[in-house]
């Protein structure tokens, strides 16, 4: 599994992570980012909650971030 | 048909029950097809993923509006499980499917090479593109799966 970014920064003078790679495509990442926003914002479920599950997502699933 | 509301007849029913979430979730396609990945491939992707994870209700949906606009072939969509040897699947589509069966089946398994190979054929851009759309997808074929039920399989292609 690789440790370091596979794309390059989008962003000048900045390093590649999260945010900056995806600025390759700007409009795909604002959609899907309100999209999260809204997941986090909304709804019954508490935050708390929702947390737990994305931790527990997370370790199901590998993602070290 | 689903078990979430008694007279769903499809995912915008159930995901309407959260109305601001059925917005966001839809601009974020409207994002991805309108971006710069061709939508012939994005499609071919989408129903490719969807066989992966067993969504039925994908392949019984209107194809993407955009895929077909762009010309889609719905005999490749029907030779789609043979992808790996179907000369009619270019390199960059192959590229694209193949990222999309391990972004699927398993994640960790994607190498520098093949995202080195995808980027080339499709640009950075297009591999951020197709990773958040499968990203959606995967979130909605998931979302089919456990909220509303088996679709009845009416495809002729094989996939199921």
């Amino acid at each position: 599994m690789a440790t370091t970014p596979r794309l390059v920064s989008a962003v000048d003078g900045k390093a590649p992570d999260i945010r900056t790679v995806l600025a390759h495509s700007p409009e795909v990442r604002a959609a899907f980012n309100n999209m999260y926003a809204t997941l986090w914002s909304a709804g019954e479920v508490p935050a708390d909650v929702k947390e737990l599950v994305r931790l527990r997502n997370a370790t199901q699933t590998g993602c070290g971030l | 048909m689903s078990w979430l509301l008694d007279d769903a007849t499809c995912r915008d029913d159930v995901l309407g029950m959260h109305e601001g979430l059925a917005a966001d979730h839809g601009k974020v396609f409207d994002a991805v097809w309108a971006g710069c990945v061709d939508a012939r491939i994005l499609e071919f992707c989408r129903l490719r993923t969807a066989t992966l994870l067993g969504n039925t209700h994908a392949w019984n949906e209107p194809r993407s509006a955009a895929a077909v606009a762009a010309g889609l072939d719905e005999q490749m969509v029907e030779s789609l499980a043979q992808w790996p040897t179907d000369d009619r699947f270019d390199a960059a589509t192959k590229s694209c499917i193949a990222f999309a069966e391990q972004y699927v089946i398993d994640i960790h398994g994607v190498t520098d090479e093949q995202v080195h190979d995808l980027a080339t054929a499709i640009g950075n851009d297009g591999v951020v593109t197709l990773t958040t759309a499968l990203a959606a997808w995967e979130i909605t074929h998931r979302f089919d799966n456990s909220l509303l039920g088996t679709a009845p399989t009416n495809d002729s292609t094989g996939a199921f």
